[in-house]
């Protein structure tokens, strides 16, 4: 898988080669997929027309339901019927005492680690739940698109730790998606109005969703969404707003004592239809008719802003950091744009314009302005635009360190630090004959490890005995562009070493997600084998595909013809194992073709580093070089 | 580009302290374009890393250079000066340094934001000011007194970590 394909401007890919790609917004209370047609970015609808998909997962037995068949469930086996499962992602126990869990749904006993929740499907992690999600709305990508997806960008919250990344990909996995990218939603929105506007300078993303609160500063500048500072809370969203409302509620019918679940999901419903009609209105009459409680009464908007009050601050406090960070005041800041449907909420509205002191721009559907991002973004990575100049650089949200002693936290790396990132920090041993370290990972910004979020923890092994303080150990933090983390450690003077990439301890292990796609619903339907020997070939034919692309554009500058001739004769190679059905002998031979040519990929990515400041004069007049840089070569 | 450059090189621009740093940005938004693993999503796991590497690496380089401690002591190390962990620094500096601390205490135990902002304000002037002074000495090849700068601002920048913490502290984050 060596090549870097690399189209050069101009060259318009054949309507053929165009592939399938699209956007998926995995949201809390809905989600959503989109896609870039004929030239028009739009959300995919299914059969019945519908773009929404809520993001609900009804189990019975061997029936998995998604979406608006598995909604009526929700009152009458809410245990059974898993809403909100985005909140679950990369969660323990401990991590969700904030958000009333315990009436919404039946954990599974406790065994550490990321929640399960008891279901008559039986134990479903939220990795499942979301998995289902996805496979519903890759189905509807395909049967709209005309055939399975190649790739896609899923978008999260910005403010999303490892664990709960992780957890997305590994739903994405079960899903059988290729993820090209994980996007964090307001670069994704930023994108959707960035692209649309061409406008430049500073913007500001203020992303309530249904759980989850995000707000980025970023920097545009000619296709460049440069990300200066992220915050937020991943449990924050509209779910709290209802959760006020019903409370409200409660309060008002002066109920005594609690209520069973399914009252409980009825309240719940009753309190969003509530919160989103008082952002059209300054009182709703209600009548609330629950197995366990009966009431009518008015809601006034003056008493649920009273009761919400404390949240909307929570945002305002969030933004206001963003821009500390960002060493920024809010006069500067040139667009405010609102995403999510939390943000019909009239309070947060009027907070926000009061804060950033100007109107915020609403024009694309804030429920949908993440997906649109998110496919313009999947259009690009998936090579259908090979001349865009569309660039997204985003930061680390939340610092990752490691425990030290006392319980501390040393900063690795620091939140809003751009990624790909790489940082090594050096430890030593503080006993004498010391022979293992334990290297325990945390994110967070606290000082004391209790106060930040366990990633992982691994052993490091085998270090020769030393005197304390001889060992050099050297700790390597690397953040991908999806914002993973993978940790290795090892000893300076002898090279003991220890890598893992971080399966948190919040997480699924490799062998639970291919367990879980062994067990997941198309997956049984199909052929193992079928499956394998499909993408083996898929596998083999885009390396040749870009490889012979490759050699046609750079091989008469950058190849001797012997490296020319060995190249030709690995892709006949790899053609005749396509022609045939030996799934091992086409993994082997795209395997060979592959490393034959890591030489040449490297050669080629110079020479693009070469070409990106070569004959250009960067002072003065930034960008307008970078336009036209690229027809120069 | 190859990983033996060192950052300059990467940028293409002159070993210096003083850099224009709004083309040191359009640098280094020019190299991503071209070196981010975005641009090469979906084409095979060794492509990707292989960005990844090179995009790590730009990242690293900007990092370095955008930021004057960083750039100052990063100049030196290609001049071959190994900073010492230790440094002995002239004690008319030592002296404010302690008192600059003992200042930090004060705002901490009556816990004003106001003045935590001014004392920060105030340690970024001191920043500026020694890195003005590291400028002409590293010009002028003047490398032992350029490395006691680097010390100094060292001891300032650390001060001034720990003052925006107080704040974040303040600010209630």
């Amino acid at each position: 898988m060596a090549l870097i394909q690399i189209t050069e401007p101009g060259q318009a890919l054949d309507p053929h080669q165009r592939k399938r790609a699209a956007g998926i917004d995995l949201g809390t209370t809905n989600s959503l997929i989109a896609a870039v047609r004929s030239g028009q970015v739009d959300v995919l609808k299914d059969l019945s027309g519908v773009s929404m998909l809520p993001s609900v997962v009804h189990y019975s037995g061997a029936d998995v339901t998604v979406g608006a068949e598995a909604l009526p469930f929700s009152a009458s086996e809410p245990f059974n019927t898993i809403a909100s499962a985005k909140r679950l992602l990369g969660r323990g126990r401990a991590d969700l005492d904030g958000i009333a869990a315990d009436q919404r749904y039946d954990f599974a006993s406790d065994a550490g680690g990321m929640v399960r929740l008891q279901t008559a499907g039986g134990v479903i992690s939220p990795v499942q739940v979301s998995a289902e999600i996805l496979k519903v709305l890759s189905d509807r990508g395909a049967a709209t698109l005309g055939g399975p997806l190649d790739g896609v960008v899923i978008t999260v919250p910005a403010y999303f730790d490892d664990a709960q990344r992780q957890a997305t990909r590994d739903a994405a996995a079960i899903a059988g998606l290729n993820v090209l990218r994980l996007l964090n939603e307001p670069t994704a929105a930023a994108v959707a109005y960035g692209l649309d506007s061409g406008d430049e300078g500073l913007v500001v993303i203020f992303d309530l969703g249904g759980g989850t609160f995000d707000v980025s500063l970023l920097r545009l500048s000619r296709g460049v969404f440069e990300v200066l500072a992220t915050g937020g809370n991943s449990g924050l969203g509209g779910d709290d707003f209802d959760e006020r409302m019903a409370e409200l509620m409660l309060e008002k019918a002066q109920s005594q004592g609690g209520l069973d679940a399914s009252s409980r999901r009825q309240l719940m419903t009753e309190a969003r239809r509530v919160k989103e009609l008082l952002s059209i209105q300054s009182k709703v009459d209600v009548t609330l008719s629950l197995p366990s409680l009966q009431w009518q009464g008015p809601i006034h908007l003056a008493e649920f802003e009273a009761k919400t009050a404390g949240l909307v601050e929570e945002t305002i406090k969030a933004s206001r950091r963003v821009l500390r960070d960002a060493g920024i005041t809010a006069t500067e800041i040139n667009q405010v744009v609102l995403v999510g449907g939390s943000t019909r909420v009239p309070l947060v509205r009027s907070a926000v314009e009061a804060f950033f002191g100007r109107a915020p721009l609403t024009e694309i559907d804030p429920d949908r302005v993440v997906a649109l991002g998110a496919a313009l973004q999947a259009d690009v990575l998936v090579g259908n635009k090979p001349d865009d100049e569309m660039l997204l650089l985003d930061v680390l949200p939340l610092s990752l360190g490691l425990e030290t002693m006392g319980g501390l936290v040393e900063k690795v790396i620091s939140r809003n630090t751009p990624i790909p990132v790489q940082r090594a920090q050096e430890f030593t041993t503080y006993k004498d004959g010391q022979t293992a370290m334990l290297i325990h990972v945390l994110q967070g910004e606290r000082e004391q490890v209790a106060d930040c979020r366990s990633l992982a923890q691994f052993e490091l092994r085998g270090i020769p005995p030393m005197v304390a303080g001889a060992a050099k150990i050297q700790v390597v933090f690397q953040v991908d562009a999806d914002g993973l983390l993978s940790v290795s450690a090892s000893e300076l003077a002898t090279g003991v070493s220890a890598a893992i990439t971080v399966k948190p301890s919040y997480g699924l292990s490799d062998t639970e997600v291919t367990d879980m796609l062994k067990a997941s619903f198309a997956y049984a339907k199909e052929d193992a084998a079928a499956r394998m020997l499909l993408e083996a070939r898929v596998d083999g034919q885009r390396l040749i595909d870009a490889l012979s692309a490759a050699m046609q554009q750079d091989g008469p500058t950058l190849l001797s013809p012997d490296e020319t001739q060995a190249l030709q004769l690995g892709i006949q190679a790899l053609e005749v194992a396509l022609a045939g059905d030996q799934v091992q002998l086409i993994s082997a031979e795209t395997q060979n073709l592959s490393q034959a040519s890591d030489d040449f990929a490297a050669k080629r990515m110079d020479q693009e580093v070469r070409k990106a400041l070569t004959g250009q004069s960067l002072d003065g007049a930034l960008g307008e070089n970078q336009a036209t840089a690229d027809e120069a070569h | 580009m190859n990983f033996s450059q060192n950052f300059f090189e990467i940028f293409q621009i002159g070993v210096a302290f003083d850099l224009d740093l709004a083309d040191l940005s359009a640098r280094y938004q020019a190299l991503q374009r071209r070196v981010h693993p975005d641009r090469y999503a979906g084409q095979g796991d060794q492509a990707e890393r292989l960005a990844t590497q090179w995009a790590t690496q730009v990242n690293e380089a900007y990092a370095t250079l955008a930021e004057p401690l960083a750039r100052a002591s990063y100049l030196l190390d290609l001049q071959g000066v190994v900073l010492a962990q230790n440094p002995t620094l002239d004690p008319a500096f030592l002296f404010e340094q302690i008192e600059l601390r003992e200042t930090l205490d004060e705002i901490r135990q009556v816990g004003s934001l106001t003045r935590a902002e001014a004392f920060i304000q105030a340690l970024a002037e001191k920043q500026s000011a020694e890195a003005r002074v590291f400028n002409d000495y590293f010009k002028a090849a003047a490398l032992t007194e350029a490395t006691i700068c680097v010390y100094r601002m060292q001891f300032l920048g650390k001060l001034s970590q720990g003052a925006k913490a107080l704040e974040e502290e303040l600010l209630g984050y």
